[in-house]
Order: structure tokens, then C-alpha cells, then sequence
């Protein structure tokens, strides 16, 4: 019998290699882009095959937690998190088993989908884990769940505790709290955390960031060079893919995309050639959008294009890597104030209030799309003020209903029709 | 309340519980003393009395509508959060001299921007609660409230000094066991208290001068010992859940054959079960107190033992037959807590029920139907 998270991680593999397939026989050379991406997905898994099967130390943890530490120190890691980002029929079979849990129906689907991947005993149990304990209330709802849990409770952990803020005292108080991470994690792995490793690390994921800022650059022309949630591939390169992060396939990887646009920008080609509606997209992007079509719909019926997203906005920072300390701070910052999503949750609203109206100006948005996923209390609680802003701004905004993780809450069809709608109100079309 | 003892002083309690600004807060105002309002138990009071002050925690009791606050937050967030803010946005809070919020959830904590600019309230102010029960995270939220007796200190032009906060904090200790006096009344197999008085009772005292308070509570004890009541067979209950204020909600579980003996609520027992250390320096001990001793709700990592253990405990000590657990709908921490306090329960072989409602009672039926089930579960299984 495999040990516990075996099957589950044969079938992500056997996942992303379909996934590579696909890339590989497609026509769409802006989707081929991904491959390394796809590629790196099928070595973690990989990884984490060998690490149940050979016993070898590998991790659960989440990438605004210091993700660029354990990389550095050659740590195998998984999250819980991956199950987000399975194909929809797959989500579809995962929800009726989540909708038996007893647990609250509006609690954050993705965290309810986690909690039920801890209840199935699908995941791996691995020789550490790092709790998220931020940028919401209901991933700490996960974490204390697995405490309780027979296969999880023996399992050591470090949790870094975020703090609210965004001063220096407050990047200073996590930066510690990721030297006690780092304390932690090579006292269970043996391994050290090598400085210079940990510096070549962060100079491959800081030149990904300059190529980030360049590709936006470019994103500002008009039409956009690239499609509909296209910059959030940056995110993966920077902080979350595991076998990606710091390395020179991902610097490759992000001069792959910005070469990509740079050559339609020269060609003056628009990912959408007759681009009329400019979005931005106040979150992620619906995990199953692309895949049920919605995003080709809005590009092809209504020649859309969602210019930018929450994970890229641009407030992705270098890291000075002249001191231990310094980088320290830095991987702070990063996890804290730059990570795409956590930063304009987890604080006041007026974070992602200034990013609203930076955005807006610099790549001439014609509306903004407030998803509205069901799970995002922060978000829910700051629509006022995102509607002053909008109306300062002069620009519409279209409020939806929805959740980004089950498209059985607000369905394709009635998405778009809210959308069509409120592109004929606006005369944007 | 047709339960009621007669006495006075609970009459007292329960008409506080009804308004927003009672009697006594309204001689305390007249009088010149400042009242500042909070959201969360995670804010000690024992600052704002050191200060001089009278801590008000904010209830949203007199609202009947969220027609403003919705035009700020969407039907997502709790309906708490929505008719307080409403309150807020409509003045009802402007007799408040301050107002401090903590993150203690991602509903109420972005209320502040709203508060800010829109309400009439010269000082706001927002405490960081750090997510984990480490000897660091005293030290963090130590510093928080540094930041906050410094901010108070230059608003008011007053000193927060050492021996004020000590004294403070002796204060809310004696009226903390005052209250765990009154609740230890409540083992016995006959209680004289109902569950909604003992929650008028608790509610009470966030809206009333404490010195008052405590002889109040000091009064009632002495009426209570000649109280008796005839024996009436209830299914015992304790209750727990969200943000709960209301002694009407009670009323309601206990209409229905049951009498809630205790409570984990952080407007219940969970604010007076454990003590500040009045041994070592104040905020240091304050600090303690709240990320480390006190009963916890599930807003901390890695304190569900302390918080499950506390629960199941009292379950035990007061020979509870059922657990209640109310919960504000949207409210997330409560949502993964009932997850885990099932499967608690289900080992210790105690009866559990989920209830989610809305701050105001508008499913009377629907709840008494519940729990009209649930009491006939237990009766059956005993």
C-alpha cells in the first residue's frame, strides 16, 4: 500500500503532464509560453513522488510565508493549496464532497476544498508544515483544523505570525519571525541555510521583478500586447511555482513573456486585435475562466482584454541582498506588502484603494470588474470605498457576485450576461 | 421574560441590554466622564479605565435597519458588522469620546476606514492582535498597547501611569470574580439565574461605569442567596458562538424546555474566567492575559486546546447535556471552529447543534424549531 498523498500526487502528475501535451500541440504560441512553467510543475511533483516513496524531508507551506528560505535551502515543497488549481471537471466531482462537510456554505470554497483534502486524507503528510496565518481569517480556520487531525498532529510546525501593518517595525517583527522559520526548518531538515544561495536566489527572483515592470510597461499600449490575465504567469515565476522560484529558467521564463510582448508592441498587435474595453480585474483570475471559455468570450464578443489583475500590479519590489539582514526584511516585505493578493487584503483598504487609482491611470482602464468572491470578508468589507474611488476616478465599475472556485455559484452563462449588460449600460462595447 | 426574579438591579442589566446609551452611562456623560468605545474583547479595558474613561463595547441593539452601511459592504459581511456601522453612519455612536478597533476579523477590522471621516469621533484608533500565543506575540501586542496609552495620552492631554493601570486592572479582576461567583450559582441543579440573565448580566457591564457595576453585581449576589425557584425538569445547555448581546436570543433557546447553565462566549464567561496577574508590571500582565491566559475565541492559531479544553470542561462542570453554538452567518472563524468543536464533542459524547442566525432575531420559528429537535434528541438519548 503507497503511503498517505502517493495517488493524489501521481494524479497531479499524470495532471500536468496532459497539461504539457496540451501546451506542446497548441496553436496559441502565447499559451506555449507556459511550458517551462508546466514543466517545473512536473518536477515538483516529481519531487514530492520521490520524497513520499524514499522518505526524503520535503514541506506543506504557502509562498507568502518566506518562500524564497526553503528554496534556498533545497527544501522540497507542496501546498494545500494546489488542489485550486485542478481542471474543472475535477473541481466539479471535488465539490460534491466538499458540500458534505458540515461546514458553513459561505465559508471561502478554496479553504473549504483545502479543509476537505485534510478530511479525505488525499495529501501528503509531510516531515513539516508552515501555517498560513495570514491574508484571511479562514486559511487560520484550515491551519487549526489540521491541528486536530490524527495524521497531522504530530507533524512539526512553525507558523510566521503576519503582522497588520506594513511599517518598518512591523517588516522587522515578521523578518524575525522568518529567522525563527529558518531556525526551525534546519534544525528538522539538517540542511543550512547558505547566505550566498539564499543571495543567488533572491538576484533571480529580483531580475524577474525588473522584467515584471517591463512587461507592464508595455501592457500600457494600447491595444495590450498580451492577453487577459496574462502578467499573473510573473507571480508563478517569482514567488509560487516551487521548482521555478530563484532559479535561471525562471529569469529565462519572465524574458520569454516580455520578449513576447515586446514583439507584438513592435508589430502593433493587440492580443485583442479590435481591443475596445480595457478591465481590471480586482482579484485573481477565475480559476475556471479560461477553461470554460469566459475569458475567449470577452475578448472575441466583446473585444476585451483584462489589462491587469491583482497578482501584477507592479508594487513588487527589489530586494537588497548586501546584508543578512537586508534580505531578511526584504523576504518580509515581499510575503507582506508585495504578494499579489495578500497585500490588498490582508491591510487597510487604502492599499488597494492607491493601487486602484495607479492602475486605472496608467493603463487607461476603461471599467473595473469587482469579482466578488464569495469568500473575501476584506474585500466585501472595502466596496464602498473602491466605489468612491471609481467615481472619483470617473471610471465604471461592474460588481459581481461569484467564487473563484466553483463555477456552480454564479454560472458562465449569467457572468456573462451581467457582463454583456453592463457593457451595453456603459455604451463600452 | 416571564423567568425573571424580580429584583431591581437585573432589571437594570436588562433594560442596558436594550439601548444603547442607559441611565447610568448618561449621568457618567452629564457628569463630564469620557466614554470610549471598542469592538472586541481583544482590547483590555483596563486601559481605558486606567485613563479615566468608561469602556463602552459597541452593540448595534437599537438598529433596525443597514440601508447606509450597505452602501459600504456588501452582503458578505456579517450583519453585525453592517448594523453597527449603520448605527455609526447615522451618528448614534457620536456620544462616544474615542473609538479603537482591533483585527480580531476581516469584517470589523476594515470598518475603521468608513468610521474615519463619516462619524464625528475625535480619535480612532486600531490595535494590531497578533495571530499566534508565543511569548513574542505578548511582546507585540505589548508594544500595541504602548502605541495606544501614547496616542490616548497626547489626544487627551492625560497621564496613563503605571499605578492607574494597576489599579485598573484590580478593578476588572474584582469585577471578573464577581462574575465567576455568579456563575458558579449556576452548577447547582436548580439554577435561580436563567441563561439570558446571566447574559444581561455580562452585557451590562460593557456599558456602565465599572466602580457602579461591581456594586451592582456585589448587591445582586446578596438578593440571590434568598432566591429560590420551583423545580422545573430543562435540558441543561451551554452556549457558545459568535458575538452575542443579546439577551432575547436566549430567552428563545430557553423557551423551549432548556436553561443555558454556562456559556463560551467572549461577551460571557470567557471575559471573566481568568484573572490579570496583578503581581507583575501591568502591560506586561495585560498582555499575558489576552494572547496567552484568557479563554480564547477561534481568531488565534494553536490555542484550540486551551479554547476547546475550556469548553469541554465547562461542559463537565456544569453538567451540560447539549451544546449550542450560535453563529453570526459570514463569520468565518466560527465557521471552521464548529468543524472542530463537532468532532470534540462527538468523542465526549456531547450533543452538538450549529445555529446560524443574523444579528437580529427576524427566524424566531426557525431557531425555536431547531432547537425544539435538538432537546428531543437529548431527552431521547438519556
Amino acid at each position: 500500500m503507497q503511503k498517505q498523498g502517493y495517488d493524489y500526487y501521481q494524479m497531479t502528475l499524470e495532471l500536468r503532464k496532459n497539461t504539457k501535451k496540451f501546451l506542446e500541440s497548441t496553436s496559441n504560441e502565447e499559451a506555449k509560453l507556459d511550458l517551462p512553467l508546466i514543466e517545473a510543475g512536473i518536477e515538483q511533483a516529481e519531487q514530492i513522488l520521490d520524497c513520499i516513496k524514499n522518505n526524503k524531508f520535503f514541506i506543506e507551506a504557502y509562498f507568502c510565508c518566506g518562500v524564497e528560505l526553503w528554496t534556498a535551502m533545497d527544501i522540497p515543497w507542496f501546498s494545500v493549496g494546489e488542489v485550486t488549481t485542478w481542471p474543472v471537471e475535477l473541481i466539479l466531482k471535488d465539490m460534491e464532497e466538499v458540500d458534505e462537510l458540515s461546514i458553513s456554505r459561505d465559508y471561502c470554497t478554496m479553504v473549504r476544498r483545502w479543509i476537505n483534502a485534510v478530511e479525505k486524507k488525499c495529501l501528503p503528510i509531510p516531515n513539516a508544515y508552515i501555517p498560513l496565518l495570514h491574508p484571511c481569517d479562514a486559511v487560520v480556520g484550515l491551519y487549526n483544523h489540521m491541528l486536530q487531525k490524527e495524521e497531522w498532529k504530530d507533524v512539526p510546525f512553525f507558523a510566521p505570525d503576519p503582522p497588520f501593518g506594513e511599517s518598518e517595525e512591523d517588516i522587522a517583527y515578521f523578518a524575525n519571525e522568518l529567522k525563527k522559520l529558518v531556525k526551525f526548518l534546519e534544525k528538522l531538515s539538517g540542511k543550512k541555510l547558505n547566505l550566498n544561495r539564499l543571495r543567488e536566489v533572491l538576484e533571480n527572483t529580483n531580475k524577474c521583478v525588473k522584467l515584471m515592470w517591463e512587461y507592464n510597461e508595455l501592457k500600457r499600449t494600447k491595444p495590450c500586447p498580451v492577453s487577459s490575465f496574462a502578467g499573473e504567469s510573473f507571480m508563478y515565476a517569482i514567488q509560487q511555482s516551487p521548482c521555478m522560484i530563484g532559479t535561471k529558467k525562471s529569469v529565462d521564463y519572465c524574458q520569454s513573456l516580455l520578449d513576447f510582448a515586446q514583439k507584438r508592441v513592435e508589430e502593433g498587435v493587440g492580443a485583442v486585435p479590435n481591443e475596445k474595453i480595457r478591465i481590471y480585474w480586482m482579484d485573481w483570475s477565475p480559476t475556471f475562466f479560461e477553461e470554460t471559455g469566459l475569458t475567449p468570450w470577452l475578448e472575441k464578443e466583446w473585444n476585451a482584454n483584462v489589462v491587469m489583475e491583482y497578482p501584477t500590479t507592479g508594487s513588487f519590489t527589489l530586494i537588497d541582498t548586501t546584508t543578512e539582514e537586508s534580505m531578511y526584511r526584504g523576504i518580509a516585505k515581499r510575503a507582506l506588502c508585495d504578494a499579489g493578493m495578500i497585500r490588498q487584503a490582508r491591510s487597510s483598504s487604502y492599499v488597494l484603494l492607491n493601487e486602484l487609482e495607479q492602475v486605472v491611470k496608467d493603463y487607461s482602464i476603461d471599467c473595473v470588474v469587482w469579482p466578488g468572491h464569495m469568500g473575501h470578508r476584506e474585500q466585501a468589507a472595502a466596496i464602498g470605498m473602491v466605489r468612491l474611488k471609481c467615481r472619483e476616478l470617473g471610471v465604471p465599475l461592474l460588481e459581481l457576485e461569484s467564487d473563484t472556485f466553483d463555477p456552480r455559484y454564479t454560472t458562465v452563462e449569467q457572468l456573462k450576461e451581467k457582463m454583456s449588460r453592463f457593457f451595453n449600460a456603459m455604451e463600452l462595447g | 421574560m416571564e423567568n425573571r426574579m424580580k429584583s431591581k438591579i437585573l432589571d437594570e442589566f436588562y433594560c442596558a441590554t436594550e439601548c444603547l446609551v442607559n441611565p447610568k452611562m448618561e449621568e457618567w456623560m452629564k457628569d463630564g466622564g469620557k466614554v470610549i468605545g471598542y469592538y472586541c474583547s481583544f482590547m483590555p479595558e483596563e486601559i481605558i479605565t486606567a485613563a479615566g474613561f468608561m469602556p463602552y463595547r459597541i452593540r448595534a441593539i437599537e438598529s433596525k435597519e443597514t440601508i447606509d452601511a450597505d452602501a459600504y459592504v456588501s452582503q458578505l459581511i456579517c450583519t453585525f458588522t453592517r448594523h453597527s456601522l449603520n448605527l455609526a453612519l447615522n451618528g448614534k455612536f457620536n456620544f462616544l469620546d474615542g473609538m479603537i478597533w482591533t483585527t480580531n476579523c476581516d469584517h470589523i477590522r476594515r470598518t475603521i476606514d468608513y468610521w474615519n471621516g463619516r462619524v464625528d469621533i475625535p480619535f480612532l484608533h486600531l490595535i494590531q492582535i497578533p495571530k499566534k500565543t508565543g511569548e513574542d506575540q505578548v511582546e507585540k501586542y505589548k508594544m500595541e498597547l504602548k502605541k495606544l496609552i501614547k496616542r490616548m495620552e497626547e489626544v487627551y492631554e492625560i497621564k496613563i501611569t503605571e499605578k492607574a493601570l494597576s489599579e485598573a486592572i484590580q478593578i476588572h479582576n474584582k469585577k471578573r470574580a464577581l462574575l465567576r461567583q455568579i456563575y458558579e450559582l449556576r452548577k447547582s441543579d436548580n439554577p435561580v439565574l436563567t441563561g439570558a440573565d446571566m447574559l444581561a448580566i455580562t452585557v451590562a457591564g460593557t456599558s456602565m461605569p465599572v466602580l457602579y457595576y461591581i456594586e451592582c453585581l456585589e448587591k445582586l449576589l446578596k438578593e440571590m442567596q434568598v432566591w429560590k425557584k420551583e423545580k422545573i425538569e430543562k435540558v441543561r445547555i451551554l452556549l457558545t458562538g459568535s458575538e452575542l448581546d443579546n439577551p432575547k436570543f436566549v430567552n428563545i433557546i430557553e423557551e423551549m424546555g432548556t436553561i443555558v447553565v454556562n456559556d463560551s462566549l467572549c461577551l460571557g464567561s470567557r471575559c471573566c474566567w481568568t484573572d490579570i496577574d496583578e503581581n507583575t508590571d501591568s502591560l506586561t500582565a495585560i498582555a499575558r492575559y489576552q494572547i496567552q491566559k484568557k479563554p480564547s475565541c477561534p481568531r488565534l492559531y494553536d490555542a484550540q486546546e486551551r479554547q476547546i479544553g475550556y469548553l469541554i470542561d465547562l461542559a463537565k462542570e456544569y453538567h451540560v447535556e447539549g451544546v449550542i453554538s450560535e453563529r453570526l452567518r459570514f463569520c468565518d472563524h466560527w465557521a471552521a471552529e464548529n468543524v472542530q468543536l463537532e468532532e470534540a464533542l462527538e468523542k465526549e459524547k456531547i450533543p452538538f447543534m450549529v445555529m446560524d442566525r443574523e444579528y437580529h432575531l427576524g427566524n424566531i420559528g426557525q431557531i425555536q424549531t431547531r432547537v425544539q429537535a435538538f432537546v428531543e434528541t437529548i431527552r431521547g438519548g438519556r
